[in-house]
């Protein structure tokens, strides 16, 4: 790629042919990725093609049985952990607890946390932090949990579903909560179906197709040498 | 300013046809300080690798230019912006052509009913 070039970026996530698998069923078969420091990347691909499987790999959650997967380049996802804000696409929670006290407990948790950011961002949408946990929506607790990660200083964000059952207006404003929360140091992989109306959002898109990479690539590169939205592209893949 | 961008197409050079505009029109002044790209690419609703991006293509073509720590800056310069205008004003009018051309009116036709919307 011309104007944008991998070689002086910093790889803040990298995957070389990763595999895993729950028993006997292979979830991974084989998946490479590679996503820059400062870069926006989504992960597509259709349900059950091993996007949750491979955010968890990545955050050292699941030993990978074959391949290398580096976060900041150390083989030790999980020793990388300080460094990751992994965000579940299904999230355990306590349904007493409030908001504004899932954050404080995660800011003692973690080593770095901007809690005024996430008390901004709630306000922002609306959520009061002593609303509990269990009384919201569902939209709106998937809402109050990506306040609650995207404030975590991390260096690699493994956003899973964000967006899922949220409406559009909503939508809107969590794509321009992230795109700020964008800069050299940080990476953000995120696992969407929502690309068609996102597609400014991302830097990169990563296609898994049964634990594989089928497609990987820079957003515009792809348009380019496609024709089509990256939407468009997806729907050919899936 | 509004902006809406096809994404059956590259971003990176919509954005920089739209930073363009944006200068012609006045909106980004000769000799003066771009936005940064956080708040470019916030405005634009893209990633600031995508603005990054247009804004190299528009450095390569000397329309604006980086102060090492200051940011970047359209161009002072006279006759580049005049070839921007100049550019700009043909590619609109060559659109607009090709498409009358196509629905078969006459450069007469045309020239008429431009020169009556001008003046409303």
């Amino acid at each position: 790629m011309s104007g944008c070039g991998m070689g002086e970026m910093t790889m803040a996530v990298s995957a070389r042919g990763l595999a895993a698998s729950y028993g006997k069923r292979d979830a991974l078969r084989g998946v490479s990725l590679d996503a820059p420091s400062g870069s926006i990347t989504a992960l597509c691909g259709a349900n059950g093609s091993g996007k949750t499987t491979l955010c968890k790999v990545l955050a050292g959650l699941i030993q990978p049985r074959r391949g290398e997967a580096r976060i900041l380049g150390r083989t030790d996802t999980w020793a990388a952990k300080a460094d990751v804000c992994y965000h579940s696409a299904r999230p355990f929670f306590e349904p007493g607890q409030s908001v504004l006290g899932l954050a404080r407990e995660t800011a003692r948790l973690r080593a770095r946390y901007d809690l005024p950011l996430c008390q901004a961002l709630l306000e922002r949408f609306a959520i009061p932090g002593d609303e509990r946990l269990g009384a919201l929506s569902k939209g709106r607790l998937a809402l109050a949990m990506f306040c609650v990660s995207l404030a975590q200083d991390a260096r690699v964000y493994l956003l899973d579903e964000p967006f899922g059952g949220i409406d559009l207006k909503t939508r809107d404003q969590m794509r321009e909560a992230l795109l700020a929360r964008v800069d050299e140091g940080r990476a953000f992989l995120v696992c969407t179906h929502e690309l068609g109306e996102m597609e400014g959002l991302f830097d990169r898109l990563v296609v898994l197709r049964e634990g594989k990479t089928i497609c990987e690539g820079w957003a515009d590169d792809l348009r380019e040498e496609h024709g089509c939205s990256l939407a468009d592209l997806l729907r050919g893949f899936l | 300013m509004d902006h809406s961008f096809r994404s059956d197409a590259p971003l990176y050079p919509q954005i920089a046809a739209w930073l363009k505009r944006a200068i012609v029109d006045g909106a980004f002044p000769a000799g003066e300080r771009l936005p940064s790209i956080r708040e470019l690419a916030l405005r634009l609703s893209v990633t600031p690798n995508t603005l990054q991006r247009a804004l190299q293509l528009l450095e390569s073509e000397g329309l604006i230019y980086t102060e090492r720590t200051n940011g970047k800056f359209v161009t002072g310069d006279g006759a580049r912006l005049a070839k921007l205008r100049e550019e700009l004003l043909r590619g609109q009018v060559r659109t607009l052509a090709d498409d009358l051309r196509r629905c078969g009116y006459t450069k007469e036709e045309v020239i008429v009913c431009l020169a009556a919307e001008w003046e409303k």
